[in-house]
């Protein structure tokens, strides 16, 4: 159900071909693998010509836990159309649930792929 | 049986290897105690004002920014006047608004006129080029012909500060907003809160 949200999402932006394959998993890329920090909402629109995509995050354990983002903003073929972006801290409570607002920085931008880093991940 | 003058040389090769022998992998040189950092990582040296602030309020200030005027046919001209830094730390706010305006820069969805700050420079370089006689007349960049910004963007840096034997909260405010210079009225407005705590 999330997953079809985000196709939909993309697909009514225009993005053709690729959009088949859009999942959450498909536009996070995680250092590790996040232990309690669970992403399972995501949708994208436009926005006075500029690309807005909404996270939900979701931490499964009672006690806080931090994580990083950010993003990267690539245009239809891929590449990237900004600077690497600052990344930025996040402290969620105990079963707390977030919703991030992320606002592309130039029109250019037509897709994007998310970096994600929690603090505490599975052990390889 | 391996002699001592043998073990030795081992030795010497030994330490050789290790003194040079990895160095020769990186391009660096000086030897010194200093690393080099990735200039978007997140800073937790201390509770101070620091880089990742820095980097997170010019983000968010100008990601709003270009999302309330994107849609606009014409790109807003804008000044960028001070802003004020209300807390107790120094802090470069310029350094902030430099962020700011360069990111809208590049985004593409504002232009900016000559601030305040940057005035004496402009008018310099006019009159050097019209008063001092030493330019061919076609190429001078003519006088009054600066166009006037239409927008004025100014904020303010506030901080609360609170501490205890064991814990020490800092609270930033960054507050940003753009103002109709004709009409005087307030046509955006945004803020970034950041908390940070550190443990004694």
């Amino acid at each position: 159900m999330k997953k079809a949200l985000l196709i939909i999402g993309l697909c009514a932006l225009g993005y053709g071909a690729t959009c088949a394959a859009d999942t959450i998993e498909s536009k996070v890329d995680q250092m590790g693998t996040a232990r309690y920090l669970k992403i399972d909402e995501m949708s994208a629109r436009t926005d006075n010509n500029l690309l807005v995509v909404r996270v939900g995050i979701t931490n499964t354990d009672d006690r806080d836990q931090k994580a990083y983002y950010r993003v990267r903003w690539l245009d239809e073929s891929g590449d990237a159309v900004w600077d690497d972006e600052p990344w930025k801290p996040l402290l969620f409570h105990g079963d707390q649930k977030q919703h991030l607002k992320l606002v592309a920085p130039t029109v250019k931008a037509k897709d994007f792929k998310i970096e994600f880093s929690a603090e505490a991940n599975w052990r390889k | 049986m391996m002699s001592a003058v043998n073990l030795k040389t081992l030795a010497v090769l030994a330490s050789v290897v290790t003194l040079y022998g990895c160095a020769a992998t990186n391009p660096t040189t000086g030897g010194g105690n200093v690393s080099y950092g990735n200039a978007t990582d997140v800073e937790t040296v201390n509770s101070d004002f620091g880089s990742t602030d820095l980097q997170m309020i010019a983000e968010a200030m100008s990601r709003s920014l270009a999302q309330s005027v994107a849609g606009n046919k014409q790109k807003p001209l804008v000044t960028v006047a001070d802003v004020k830094n209300k807390t107790d730390e120094y802090i470069d706010t310029k350094s902030i608004t430099d962020s700011i305006k360069t990111q809208l820069l590049k985004s593409g969805t504002m232009k900016f006129a000559t601030d305040i700050a940057d005035m004496q420079n402009q008018t310099d370089e006019l009159v050097r080029q019209n008063n001092t006689g030493l330019y061919k007349k076609s190429s001078t960049a003519k006088i009054g012909h600066m166009e006037g910004a239409q927008y004025r963007i100014e904020g303010t840096l506030t901080s609360i500060v609170k501490k205890n034997s064991s814990v020490k909260d800092v609270y930033y405010k960054f507050t940003l907003m753009m103002t109709n210079i004709e009409s005087g009225t307030l046509e955006w407005m945004d803020e970034k809160e950041i908390r940070k705590q550190a443990r004694r």
